[in-house]
């Protein structure tokens, strides 16, 4: 239950940021066509690429998207796997709890400077993303837990089984194409 | 010494399946720690953000999202009915329909697995009722759907430009001859496969076919019509040119075809949200990475290292294609770039590499990456749609692996193949 | 003992040749006891991301330019269109406001300036027509720094200052994106932009220092025998920048030339006249801005 509603607010919130990203990038063009360029553009838009790289991980974290070779663990023997699966899990939830961490720390430092084309935003703001997504990302790695290690038991291959879904997904358009 | 360890290191953990993108981080964190100490931990969240902040990278969502709602919207089956009213008639014609879709199709979206699923869906069971052998054609669709990443608009030239600091819109002028050249071999060694195996022609060449999918189609030709317009007319920047992308392919997906819907959109949105943030994580955790080899001067050492051992270009160029097609083998096609391009820089340019010369060995050793196991996304994706064992469709692909090859070569040999046009279109002077 | 000095620019630009020049005499005066490590090219990070490593500790010296003015609002001074004449102005300038009044309003932010070296004086380049006026610039696109002050300056004499990646800029010209730019005559010949462009205007509308900056927390915790070294040399190094910085701007004239672009002057007083509102916007926005300006402009007639 919490795993989908964490889940329908990081895609409401990140589709809100690609649709936002689009039209500023779209506005750019028109109003330099006009003669009057918005200044603020490029800035903005790399934050805002930043804000989706980070919670757009943290959905691709919730749905284990992220780029693995997960061949080797899947066909090893079960007590090769159990083991190396929570050592790896250990990994991930370490690495972003450090990020957390020190991307809080220098929040105190950033205090001090702000965008150079919009000097009323402050860079706590935009720099805010990095410790709250390194957060986010470790209770999406928790919530998607259950789901993986079922997974790891069964021995499945889960490359595999994105490539499975993506060719489900084409020919399921395709027949919805032909209807 | 270093550059060992910190390899070893990355491959022991993503063996044990830690996401790459997080393997590199560590590594680089850990890097940082022991080279610096605690006091500089703190430059990892910054170099993260600044890693991902990177303006031309903008291009990376819009083409992605781009990429998904032509997937979606039914422009894929209406150029495959175009290409195979041009060339059906020719001996073999489906297999050669396969390059031509895949080359002008593939590589848009972000995710080479999803394009692959799009157009081998239709073409795969279509090539085996005519009796094709499956192997052949997951072969040839895997082929010719890698070529796509030296052919614009590319992903992969995208990320090599952001982190190479080059222009983005020169190598995607770079790309064209080498693309048109390999698609060539590709459709050549199609007609020899097609005698000797004796398969058949579509149905005959008819000019009303032609001018009846070409209408349906022509929509969809638009597409890269107004994209590459747009940029090479100085319309609009490259990462600008992918926001035009995303609004012709709604345009035409939404008005002119009606075959998008709000789920359809929404889908769309979402891959294109998640296979972005895949690839930026990747881009940001390795500026991580890239500050401890920095500072550790690695990179600059291992130019040092080389050009005492050879200056010559032919030779560090033979060198830099054989690490490569090795990391081609082992790494997806984006963390290859990630991961290269900070490292090998610094020597490209001692020994005068043009840097976008360079860009185009990088992307199609990567091409021929995706055809050998064991990490071979598109290939993978291919041998499924076919239900073929992976192993045996590299022996019937390995012919169509040496058509790549001999391409690397002769790119990397003649730079006047990627770079003649670059020269006439943006005079380099002297 | 180390000392980790870092700049954004490219080894080739004159920022890029200064930095080379003070890590080499930085390096003989310290003898082997400090090692001196010189990063550029961005390898540390841009120069927002070398400001927040100065104050971390992370980054021992660092050479900050445009950015200064978004961390004290006082540095937008020179980013005020024709304030400073020429190099001896700026000498003047340097000693009795910049390492005066300015450096303690970069301490108050955390930063010590060092010393004040040079990008050099901006000019215009573009593909239409030569700007004499600031009404020749009417509509044209001209690629500016995100700068603030920079974009209102070219605002206000009727051009459409653009935004661009500087990695796209090459092409941009090229393909006709945008029409024109503005950079020092180092950074116009670094990125080739003379094989893409047919005017040059010397318009000389901005100096563009270069400081050479230090954290204040890790500033104070070095040696007093280090910090004279590093004053010491950064001055010298100074007058080396400037002698070179002039150097550099007749030989690439000429270059420019030679690579066929049409070079013309600009009525100055034109341009002085129609940035009256950027004087006007910094005399209000900035506290103390408006004696920043009269004492500066006084300093030119010494
Ligand atoms: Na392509
Ligand atoms: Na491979």
């Amino acid at each position: 239950m919490t795993r989908f509603w964490v889940e329908k607010l990081l895609e409401i919130f990140t589709v809100c940021l690609l649709i936002g990203l689009t039209s500023i990038v779209l506005a750019a063009v028109l109003f330099r066509a006009f003669d009057s360029s918005l200044i603020w553009y490029d800035e903005v838009a790399s934050v805002g690429l930043a804000w989706l790289t980070f919670y757009g991980a943290n959905l691709a974290a919730l749905k284990r998207a992220h780029m693995g070779f997960p061949g080797i663990i899947s066909h090893s023997p079960l007590p090769i796997r159990i083991p190396l699966f929570i050592f790896s899990e250990l990994i991930v939830i370490s690495f972003f709890a450090l990020v957390a961490y020190y991307g809080y720390q220098v929040m105190e430092i950033l205090a001090w400077d702000a965008l150079v084309s919009l000097p009323s935003v402050s860079l706590t703001l935009t720099q805010s993303a990095v410790p709250i997504s390194a957060s986010l990302f470790i209770l999406c790695e928790l919530l998607s837990l259950p789901g993986a290690w079922k997974k790891m038991c069964a021995g499945v291959d889960t490359e595999h089984e994105a490539i499975e879904e993506a060719i489900r997904l084409a020919e399921e358009e395709l027949k919805e194409a032909k209807a | 010494m270093i550059l060992l360890v910190v390899i070893a290191a990355l491959f022991a953990l993503v063996l044990i399946n830690v996401p790459i993108a997080v393997a590199i981080g560590v590594v680089g964190g850990v890097g940082v720690y022991l080279n610096m100490g605690e006091q500089h931990l703190m430059n990892i969240p910054l170099t993260l953000f600044n890693g991902a902040t990177n303006f031309p990278l903008i291009a990376i969502p819009l083409f992605i999202f781009a990429g998904a709602l032509m997937n979606t919207s039914g422009i894929s089956t209406r150029l495959i009915n175009l290409v195979s009213a041009l060339i059906g008639f020719v001996r073999g014609g489906l297999a050669m329909v396969n390059v031509g879709v895949s080359m002008f199709f593939a590589e848009i979206s972000g995710s080479a697995v999803a394009d692959v699923a799009a157009t081998g869906s239709v073409l795969i069971p279509e090539m085996k009722r005519k009796k094709y052998n499956p192997n052949f054609s997951a072969a040839i669709t895997s082929s010719s759907a890698s070529l796509a990443v030296i052919i614009p608009p590319s992903l992969s030239m995208i990320i090599y430009g952001a982190l190479a600091e080059v222009s983005v819109v020169q190598l995607f002028v770079a790309g064209i001859i080498p693309g048109i050249l390999g698609g060539f071999g590709l459709a050549c060694f199609c007609y020899y496969y097609a005698v000797k195996y004796d398969l058949p022609r579509e149905e005959a060449f008819s000019l009303g076919r032609v001018w009846t999918t070409f209408k349906e189609a022509a929509w969809a030709l638009l597409l890269p019509v107004i994209i590459l317009g747009g940029i090479f007319g100085g319309f609009v920047t490259a990462t600008e040119g992918a926001g035009i992308a995303v609004l012709a392919a709604l345009i035409i997906g939404g008005v002119v075809y009606r075959e998008l819907n709000l789920k359809l959109l929404y889908r769309a949105l979402t891959e294109g949200v998640v296979q972005t943030a895949v690839v930026m994580l990747l881009v940001a955790t390795s500026a991580v990475l890239g500050l401890f080899l920095t500072e550790m001067q690695l990179p600059q050492q291992l130019a040092r290292q080389i050009t005492t051992f050879t200056d010559d270009p032919i030779a560090v160029l033979a060198l830099l294609n054989i690490l490569l097609l090795l990391l081609g083998m082992f790494l997806h096609g984006a963390a290859a770039i990630i991961l290269v391009v900070p490292i090998v820089m610094p020597l490209v340019y001692q020994v005068g590499i043009d840097p976008i010369h360079f860009g185009i060995i990088l992307t199609l050793n990567l091409a021929i990456g995706q055809q050998t196991p064991p990490v071979a996304s598109v290939l993978a994706t291919a041998c499924s749609i076919a239900k073929t064992d992976m192993w045996q469709t590299t022996r019937v692909n390995l012919p169509m692996i040496g058509v790549l090859f001999i391409i690397l070569v002769l790119v990397t040999y003649i730079p006047a193949i990627p770079m003649s046009l670059v020269n006439i279109f943006y005079s380099t002077g002297g | 003992d180390k000392i980790v000095f870092a700049i954004g620019g490219s080894p080739q630009s004159l920022q890029g040749q200064t930095a080379q020049e003070f890590t080499r005499r930085l390096q003989e005066r310290l003898g082997d006891g400090v090692e001196v490590e010189y990063y550029d090219s961005g390898q540390l990070g841009d120069e927002r991301q070398l400001v927040q490593r100065l104050r971390m500790g992370t980054v021992d010296l660092a050479a900050i330019s445009s950015i200064m003015s978004s961390i004290a609002p006082e540095f937008a001074l020179f980013d005020l269109p024709f304030l400073v004449k020429n190099r001896d102005h700026l000498k003047r300038i340097d000693s009795e406001i910049v390492m005066t009044d300015l450096a303690a309003n970069a301490a108050e932010q955390g930063l010590k300036i060092v010393s004040t070296w040079e990008n050099g004086f901006r000019h215009i380049t573009n593909n239409n027509h030569p700007i004499v006026t600031p009404s020749d610039m009417e509509g044209m696109r001209i690629r500016t720094p995100q700068s603030e002050w920079r974009t209102s300056m070219f605002s206000a004499w009727g051009a459409n200052p653009t935004p661009m990646a500087f990695s796209e800029v090459f092409v941009g010209l090229q393909t006709g994106v945008i029409d024109g730019q503005e950079n020092p005559l180092t950074n116009i010949y670094g990125a080739r932009f003379q094989e893409v462009q047919n005017y040059l205007s010397l318009s000389s509308h901005v100096y563009s220092p270069i400081w050479l900056t230090a954290g204040t927390g890790r500033w104070d915790s070095l040696s007093d025998e280090v910090k004279q070294a590093i004053v010491d040399v950064a001055a010298e190094t100074q007058d080396w920048a400037l002698v070179r910085g002039a150097e550099l701007d007749e030989e690439l004239l000429v270059q420019m030339k030679n690579s066929g672009m049409e070079v013309n002057e600009v009525d100055r007083e034109a341009f002085v006249e129609a940035s009256k509102s950027i004087y006007q916007t910094f005399a209000s926005q900035v506290p103390g801005g408006e004696q920043l300006v009269e004492r500066s402009l006084t300093l030119a007639n010494d």
